[in-house]
């Protein structure tokens, strides 16, 4: 039961991309301003009209017709996650969400890019937001917030990985946007598409009417927060090292044939030679590039490697020590 | 939190058997093979046009098991499936039983036979039976909507989102979902042990040189070249001790294991891998073709 129930609550919140309370109650005071019979009411201005006049007219300069490869990462929580820098700091992890109609920057990372939420707006602009693999945005209105989603999701460590906001509609819409994911990156070419920004209500900073259900739903941010102190929050995946051996082999022989032999490598230090067969590392056969790469994958610098080699008709078994690089 | 609803999280983790092979003949699971024919029908793809609500919202019309038509919110930010209750009562679903339905008219884990997108089509489809709230509020405002599509049936596409042409294109792929409950599952468990989830990045090739972390208070993002071996291949590139790398094959190092992540996922060695560097404070753009090597 203890290891069922935080499982529930986290498949129950999640379902929507994101809709939080204060984007959903402002695009709904929009409408209501809007609805028919009624004349529009003049309180009602778009996200600051500035935005649009600052952002640059030169589709070229926008980078209109570029296509850029985005790498991103799938979170354990199968989000997919691409890294941005915001201002020229970072970098974040963002959620490619087209469930959301805005682009979100939690509070923690705000502060932490120095990035100041606007006093007398709902919106903040970045003034430059820069994807990794090359795509860009400029004057772009984002919401500093943090929804339930995450707040909930990444104090339970659930995707493996820190979220810091989400990109919704106003960013993603400016892309034609590829997903495969059985690719490690997106598709993107920028199109000559400016969406319109949200509008809010000027002066509407709080939302009048909360449903219930969205109340008890961001309940779950702060519950699965305090949850967290129980459970124990996930540690992030570590990344390490692959040891080196300094050693260069024949593009396709069969056995494998040693090339080169680095200066001051650990291959130098056994006594190998070009010339040398290599035939298998840590009792395994390797026949080709891919198999020994993949007998190399649990080596560590400093991990010690035995390899047997073939030189004339004499078999050598030999012990290395990996060393750093590649 | 009822017990049942327990009961009704573990099939979770039994399903998402992936059946792309009805009214997708020759592709899904299938290896690709040389014959002409069959490698042009693995290029089909499915263009349905989508609506975007006033709330930037974009939704599409589907059938679920053959009834409909349904409008579903498409929402690449969320992990899984679900259909609301209404609708998953009409489209069989679930059945009339006498459970009763839980927070926001949760019924639980289910199956849909067969949901389609235009003609593209997913047999056997987990989904989760609910009323969200926020699809409600969006129902009430703009369209009557009956759920939300998410990982798990985009996952197994290749699919292009163009918000200027309203449309989706879908081009099946054969890719089987990870379950995401287990993955949380075991994470949770995980989270008793506290040890870390490790894993060594392996480059492809034989490069030629390490690398060091900057200081923390750098100014600049990047990873120094810190020794380079002559007549390697990052040598004859033209990378020299002192240089910074900011970029590798068009992704970010930031930091050294940043570095590592880029070099192992090049395809094979002998393909030229463009290089971002600093060097006295310029951009340089190198080219990088490692060599096969351990």
């Amino acid at each position: 039961m203890t290891r069922c129930l935080p499982v529930s609550l986290v498949v129950l919140p999640r379902q929507v991309g994101w809709l939080t309370r204060t984007t959903l109650l402002a695009t709904l005071t929009w409408l209501l301003a809007f609805q028919p019979g009624q004349a529009a009411p003049p309180a009602v201005a778009p996200a600051q009209e500035l935005l649009r006049a600052a952002s640059n007219n030169d589709p070229k300069e926008r980078g209109v017709g570029t296509t850029y490869q985005v790498p991103y990462r799938l979170s354990d929580t199968n989000h997919f996650l691409v890294r941005v820098r915001i201002n020229g700091r970072g970098p974040s992890n963002f959620l490619v969400d087209t469930g959301a109609p805005i682009v979100v920057v939690s509070t923690e990372t705000a502060k932490k890019i120095g990035l100041e939420p606007s006093k007398t707006s709902f919106w903040t602009t970045i003034n430059r937001i820069d994807f990794e693999g090359g795509p860009f945005l400029e004057n772009l209105p984002c919401r500093i917030e943090d929804p339930y989603q995450l707040v909930g999701m990444n104090a339970m460590g659930l995707p493996g990985v820190s979220i810091d906001g989400i990109l919704g509609f106003t960013a993603l819409a400016r892309f034609r946007i590829t997903m495969d994911p059985t690719t490690d990156r997106m598709i993107w070419t920028r199109l000559d598409f400016e969406p319109r920004d949200p509008f809010v209500s000027a002066g509407v900073e709080r939302p009048r009417e909360v449903p219930a259900e969205l109340k008890v739903m961001e309940a779950f941010g702060p519950m699965m927060k305090l949850m967290s102190v129980f459970t124990g929050k996930q540690p992030e995946e570590k990344r390490l090292e692959r040891g080196s051996l300094g050693l260069e082999l024949a593009d396709s022989s069969s056995p494998l044939t040693i090339t080169a032999v680095w200066p001051d490598s650990p291959a130098q230090a056994a006594g190998i030679q070009p010339g040398d067969r290599l035939l298998e590392i840590n009792n395994q056969r390797v026949a080709d590039f891919d198999a020994a790469r993949r007998a190399l994958d649990p080596i560590r610098p400093n991990s010690h490697v035995t390899l047997k080699l073939q030189r004339g008709d004499q078999t050598l078994d030999l012990e290395l020590q990996a060393t750093r690089g590649f | 939190m009822p017990t049942s609803l327990c009961s009704r999280i573990a099939p979770l983790s039994l399903g998402l058997i992936l059946s792309l092979s009805l009214g997708l003949p020759s592709h899904g699971h299938d290896e690709p093979t040389p014959n002409q024919n069959q490698a042009q029908e693995a290029k089909q793809t499915f263009t349905v046009p989508f609506v975007l609500l006033g709330s930037n919202h974009m939704v599409i019309q589907t059938k679920i098991n053959g009834k409909g038509p349904y409008w579903l919110l498409y929402d690449v930010g969320a992990p899984i499936t679900l259909i609301g209750s209404k609708a998953g009562m009409e489209a069989g679903v679930i059945k009339n039983t006498n459970r009763p339905a839980l927070f926001m008219g949760m019924r639980g884990e289910a199956k849909v036979d067969r949901l389609e997108v235009g003609e593209a089509k997913v047999e056997n489809l987990p989904v989760i039976v609910m009323d969200h709230p926020a699809v409600k509020a969006l129902s009430t405002f703009f369209r009557p909507l009956q759920g939300i599509i998410g990982y798990t049936f985009f996952a197994r596409y290749r699919s292009t989102i163009d918000y200027q042409a309203k449309t989706l294109t879908l081009e099946p792929i054969a890719n089987e979902p990870k379950n995401l409950a287990s993955t949380i599952e075991a994470r949770m468990t995980l989270g008793s042990s506290r040890k870390p989830l490790e894993r060594v990045l392996n480059p492809v090739g034989a490069w030629g040189w390490t690398v060091a972390e900057l200081e923390d208070d750098a100014p600049v993002q990047g990873v120094k070249v810190a020794s380079v071996v002559p007549g390697s291949a990052v040598a004859e590139a033209g990378v020299q001790v002192g240089d910074l790398v900011t970029s590798l094959d068009g992704r970010w190092t930031i930091d050294v294991a940043d570095l590592y992540e880029a070099a192992s996922r090049i395809a094979a060695p002998g393909t030229p891998v463009a290089v971002e560097l600093l060097r006295d404070g310029k951009t340089l753009r190198l080219t990088i073709t490692p060599r096969p090597g351990l």
